[in-house]
């Protein structure tokens, strides 16, 4: 291995714009989450410590995902700002194509978990101060997993969006196009309040919060609509955890492929074409 | 050896092609001569890999480039476009790459010291907040670093002080392989008169010619027999031929001027 991987990720975990945005900007979030909208005194309204737990796992996996989505910004920025350099690296350096993807990946996977181990933790600690309850996930192996798959499936969307706009030559759509993780972030963040159905396992990271609800409390979450799940409010329909986990491996593996096609298109376009 | 076969660069359909028919060889010492925007660059990045030609074959040490990967050692340049990894400052760049590359770092800051570029300067700057001269130091550092086997400089005298750049000249004849510098600039015709040269026009490469038979011709306007080389620009045809009659080829200073001399 060369170091190329572990410049990766002190590229993407000390560039200060990319932590402003993965950890700074959903810090406000877990503090509204946690201070503001949600009960100080939850006897008051009702809720048992159970309750307290959902809340808490809901907490860091929704806005460990938006953590991430977010962090993926710099991804697409990244990798649209080195494409030539990445031509000539993997031509006369020592890590050819495959290689130097495999390396970029391993580097970015662990940045992107890194961050949302972060808000986890930051979750975690402030939800203890709040409540003096700590939600230990039943299952820490499928929490990591689930949240490696998230980033695997960020890193592919990152890349894929980068390279379309090479392909596209649209270089002015760097700023706008690198939001997309973000964007696909926040329809995920959307599910609090509303239910895709079963839409949910064609949107990508759609259905991950499942999981990680799952793999944190041992309990079959819904297709959506987190928050009138856990007030107990109406009926919300049960996810397929099994579709739901199909659904994440596919997304990953679909963008893997069209990152692929779109590589060796991308070769294509030269440097002045698209004014690097 | 670097050697290009009827190349062909266009960037859009219907658009003048950038480079037109491009054939030339490179090995051992070699200058490639031409105003700004004969393709001087361009022909450089289709040695890197950069800009795909439209047609047309490059080899690199006789095999085709579009077969080239992981060849560590193969080829080196400061083209700048190279150099834009990470969101990193240079010095952290210079590690990067010359693990990449298989070069040596502290030969790689040795040489950017002797162009004037401190190395803790490098961990205070990104590689695109240098300045142009510190970033050709930064950039053609590295790439001397690398020791490889074909060596490609993209203007690298370009705004260094006289100084540096009799320094720069002298570490060049010392460079061991195939080392082919472009400029627009005629004085490097002195330092390297043994030199193998091209000079490029309009998308067309002219030679090969000995840089000290450049360095005593003389340019005319017109086709003259006997003349070293025969070139076109803007339309006119240019001779350069041993003799008193018209202007030095070294007294144009730079080769823009080429255009001066086309007007009368």
């Amino acid at each position: 291995m060369s170091k190329y991987a572990l410049y990766k990720l002190k590229d993407m975990i000390t560039n200060v714009e990319a932590l402003a945005w993965s950890i700074g900007f959903i810090e406000f979030w877990v503090l509204m989450w946690l201070f503001v909208f949600s009960p100080s005194s939850p006897a008051q309204v009702g809720w048992g410590e159970a309750m307290i737990k959902g809340n808490i796992a809901m907490a860091y996996s929704f806005l460990g995902i938006l953590s991430m989505s977010s962090a993926a910004i710099g991804l697409t920025a990244g990798v649209y700002r080195s494409s030539f350099a990445r031509r000539f690296i993997t031509r006369f350096g020592r890590l050819g194509p495959a290689s130097l993807v495999a390396e970029d990946f391993i580097g970015s996977v662990v940045a992107v978990v890194f961050f949302a181990a972060v808000i986890f933790a930051s979750v975690e600690v402030l939800s203890y101060m709040r409540w003096g309850v700590l939600v230990v996930p039943d299952s820490p192996v499928g929490v990591l997993a689930d949240l490696v798959l998230a980033g695997i499936i960020l890193y592919w969307l990152a890349y894929d969006v980068a390279m379309a706009l090479i392909v596209a030559r649209r270089v002015r759509g760097v700023s706008g196009g690198s939001m997309t993780t973000l964007i696909v972030g926040f329809i995920v963040y959307a599910q609090l309040w509303v239910s895709f159905g079963s839409i949910v396992y064609l949107i990508p990271l759609a259905p991950l919060p499942a999981l990680l609800m799952y793999h944190s409390l041992s309990v079959y979450p819904p297709v959506g609509a987190y928050l009138k799940w856990l007030a107990r409010v109406g009926t919300v329909k049960t996810i397929n955890l099994r579709l739901a986990a199909a659904s994440s491996i596919v997304w990953a593996l679909v963008l893997a492929a069209i990152a692929v096609v779109l590589t060796r298109k991308g070769g294509a376009v030269s440097v002045e074409e698209i004014g690097m | 050896m670097l050697r290009a076969e009827n190349l062909y660069v266009q960037y859009r359909w219907r658009q003048e092609p950038v480079l037109k028919g491009v054939t030339a060889e490179f090995e051992g010492r070699c200058l490639l001569l031409g105003p700004n925007g004969s393709g001087k660059t361009t022909l450089f990045r289709v040695f890197s890999g950069l800009t795909p030609p439209k047609s047309g074959r490059v080899l690199i040490d006789g095999e085709d480039i579009n077969k080239i990967y992981a060849r560590a050692g193969a080829l080196a340049t400061n083209l700048p476009e190279v150099y834009n990894l990470f969101f990193l400052n240079a010095y952290d760049h210079v590690i990067v790459y010359a693990d990449l590359l298989g070069g040596d770092a502290d030969k790689a800051f040795e040489m950017m010291e002797r162009l004037g570029l401190r190395r803790d300067y490098l961990k205070k700057r990104k590689p695109w907040e240098l300045s142009g001269g510190q970033r050709k130091a930064f950039t053609t550092g590295i790439a001397l670093s690398v020791g490889a086997r074909n060596t490609l400089l993209d203007e690298p005298f370009e705004q260094l002080d006289p100084a540096k750049k009799a320094g720069l000249a002298e570490e060049l004849s010392r460079l061991e392989g195939t080392l082919v510098v472009n400029t627009h600039e005629t004085w490097v015709l002195k330092p390297f008169r043994e030199w193998t040269t091209y000079l490029m026009f309009e998308g067309k490469a002219y030679g090969p010619v000995r840089a000290g038979d450049l360095l005593e011709s003389r340019l005319v306007r017109g086709e003259v027999e006997d003349a070293i080389l025969v070139f076109e620009a803007s339309g006119k045809v240019f001779s350069l031929v041993k003799g008193e009659e018209g202007e030095a080829l070294t007294e144009l200073v730079t080769l823009d001027r080429i255009y001066e001399v086309g007007m009368g």
